[in-house]
């Protein structure tokens, strides 16, 4: 399986000097299996280059995987390519949301009326489906199964767990580890506390052992604790913690914030490092676009 | 026949409480920084609400394998800002009847309703009048004609005459109503607000939706809530239309500034929102 990152940033993109060695454009992960199928994690502004590159060989069949509408998400599909070109077939996949009562095909469209984009989705060329997820599905993409689990996010979020020729590779999409929201001195705060660590070895069991990971850590511990709490991401720790309770042994840290640069965001691992706050046998690292994991 | 003021106040005395949830659950939800166990012991307190959100949570729109057994559960498992906002959108539907007599079509009247309480809070807010009263503006919206359901169900026949009198000689339906029943929706609408004991701003303006002309000084949100009540009346096909749009008194067009068709042009399409609100009503 190769795993290739084409875009890592959170929230919008941030192009620049200070971003451009790990990169600055929103989240987009290529999957190919070893017999050639392709999934594709979220439709970022990633998936623009990701497009031009899959250009090579035509017609193409790929998978896109959705994790959440958020815009970051979702924000370079108008953009990519080979949705244009007769012949070409693209299969979505993502939960419904049930706040608005639409469906990933509405959701979709409606970033392409005519206000926002010239071409809409009904003028598309290429051959398109849309399915909704419900939480544990598992999808047959050629030589791959696709399953799914419910994160914690603002906004129903599907995090990816991809099999194929023996190896696991797990994407979280984002995700914030729920925090209990009683005090310990609460009368409820125990009741809920066991309503969390039930619902966390739940997503451990399902990703338990994985080769690899893919994890949402926006913010550092201090930037979580200050202001971002139920902001629906997890911070450097937490999301360490996760895949060490997970047993995971490579670690990809991706949805860094925009405003890090990359010299902080190096300062970062180094700390971490240095703090002992990386496991022993763990390798952890900041996604990188374009870098490829081979598994 | 007329309609019987003591039997009406029987009624109003029948009809179920409104929940101080509700209305709490909607100012919870105009708060970016709302606090979630607030929220989370808001809705345990409504047996109804609690049912509905888990009823939704644990369909196929949501599909999750887990089955969620509390308000506690759903909100650890799909998030706190995803529960306030489907609460809201549940307790918003809930506040209206579930039935509708006197060949009143319960889809028009929730449409009337609900595009009135969107259109009060849009014309409030276009007034500068703050966020957290818009709520209120809003709620007198989609509560102003919930009389028609009251009297409808008192006095069915002679509501449906009062009805087809409105529809042959294009009255609005208030002047219908008193020349049939010598009473007015209005009242109804009020003397069911006060009993859930909304704030009295909220009360007098639902009483005087049909009578702006006669007050000394209307509030924004009685001029909001008429404005949006004409509007909404426009924007219905004729054929459906039970009641005919008012006049818009001077002093209402003052308050507004801007002629009413600017007004129009610049509404919001919502369609959609009604189609949101129809599969949340199938809960």
């Amino acid at each position: 399986m190769q795993i290739t990152f084409y875009g890592v940033r959170g929230s919008i993109p941030s192009p620049g000097p200070d971003t451009v060695r790990y990169g600055g454009n929103t989240t987009c992960i290529d999957v190919i299996t070893d017999s050639g199928d392709r999934i594709i994690l979220d439709g970022g502004t990633g998936i623009r280059q990701l497009g031009l590159d899959m250009m090579e060989q035509l017609p193409l069949h790929c998978s896109i995987f959705i994790t959440h509408t958020h815009w970051d998400h979702i924000q370079g599909l108008p953009f990519f390519t080979p949705l244009f070109i007769p012949g070409n077939k693209v299969d979505f996949y993502g939960a419904f949301d049930p706040v608005y009562m639409k469906d990933l095909r509405t959701i979709l469209a409606q970033q392409m009326e005519y206000c926002y984009f010239p071409i809409r989705e009904n003028e598309l060329k290429a051959k398109l489906s849309y399915t909704s997820l419900k939480e544990g599905d598992a999808i047959q993409v050629g030589s791959a199964t696709v399953a799914c689990i419910l994160l914690n996010h603002p906004v129903l979020n599907f995090g990816y767990l991809i099999e194929a020729d023996g190896k696991r590779f797990f994407f979280t999409g984002d995700n914030e580890s729920p925090v209990n929201i009683y005090k310990p001195g609460d009368g409820e705060y125990l009741e809920y506390q066991q309503l969390i660590d039930q619902r966390e070895s739940n997503i451990i069991d399902f990703i338990r052992g994985v080769d690899c990971i893919v994890i949402d850590a926006q913010y550092t511990k201090e930037e979580y604790f200050a202001s971002k709490v139920g902001w629906g991401h997890g911070y450097f720790e937490s999301s360490i913690q996760m895949a060490e309770k997970a047993e995971i042994p490579l670690v990809h840290i991706t949805h860094h914030d925009p405003t890090r640069t990359d010299d902080q965001l190096e300062t970062i691992f180094k700390t971490l490092s240095l703090q002992g706050a990386i496991p022993a046998g763990m390798q952890v690292q900041p996604a990188t676009e374009k870098f490829t994991i081979y598994l | 026949m007329s309609v019987d003021q003591d039997k009406l106040e029987r009624l109003v005395e029948k009809m179920p409480t409104f929940p101080q949830s509700a209305q709490r659950v909607m100012e919870i939800c105009a708060d970016i920084n709302y606090s979630t166990p607030e929220l989370v012991s808001v809705i345990e307190k409504d047996p109804i609400i609690t049912l509905k959100v888990l009823k939704l949570v644990n369909s196929a729109y949501f599909g999750l394998s887990k089955k969620i057994t509390s308000i506690k559960h759903s909100v650890v498992y799909v998030g706190s800002n995803t529960i306030k906002n489907i609460a809201v959108a549940i307790t918003t539907i809930g506040i209206l009847p579930k039935v509708a007599e006197a060949g009143i079509s319960r889809t028009n009247f929730l449409t009337h309703s609900l595009t009135t309480a969107v259109l009060a809070r849009l014309i409030g807010r276009t007034k500068g009048v703050a966020e957290n009263e818009l709520t209120n503006f809003y709620i007198a919206g989609l509560l102003h004609d919930i009389g028609v359901i009251l009297t409808a169900q008192l006095v069915k026949e002679m509501y449906k005459q009062a009805i087809d009198l409105a529809k042959a000689e294009s009255l609005p339906l208030h002047i219908a109503e008193q020349r049939m029943l010598d009473f007015n929706h209005a009242e109804a609408s009020a003397l069911l607000v006060e009993k859930w004991q909304f704030p009295p701003a909220l009360v007098s303006c639902i009483r005087n939706h049909h009578r702006i002309d006669q007050l000394e000084q209307p509030s924004d949100m009685e001029h909001s809530v008429f404005i949006a009540n004409q509007l909404s009346k426009m924007m219905e096909d004729e054929a459906i239309r039970i009641s005919a749009v008012e006049t818009i008194p001077s002093v209402t067009q003052d308050w507004l500034g801007s002629p009413l068709e600017s007004v129009m042009d610049s509404l919001p399409d919502l369609t959609e929102e009604m189609s949101r609100i129809k599969a949340f009503m199938s809960l």
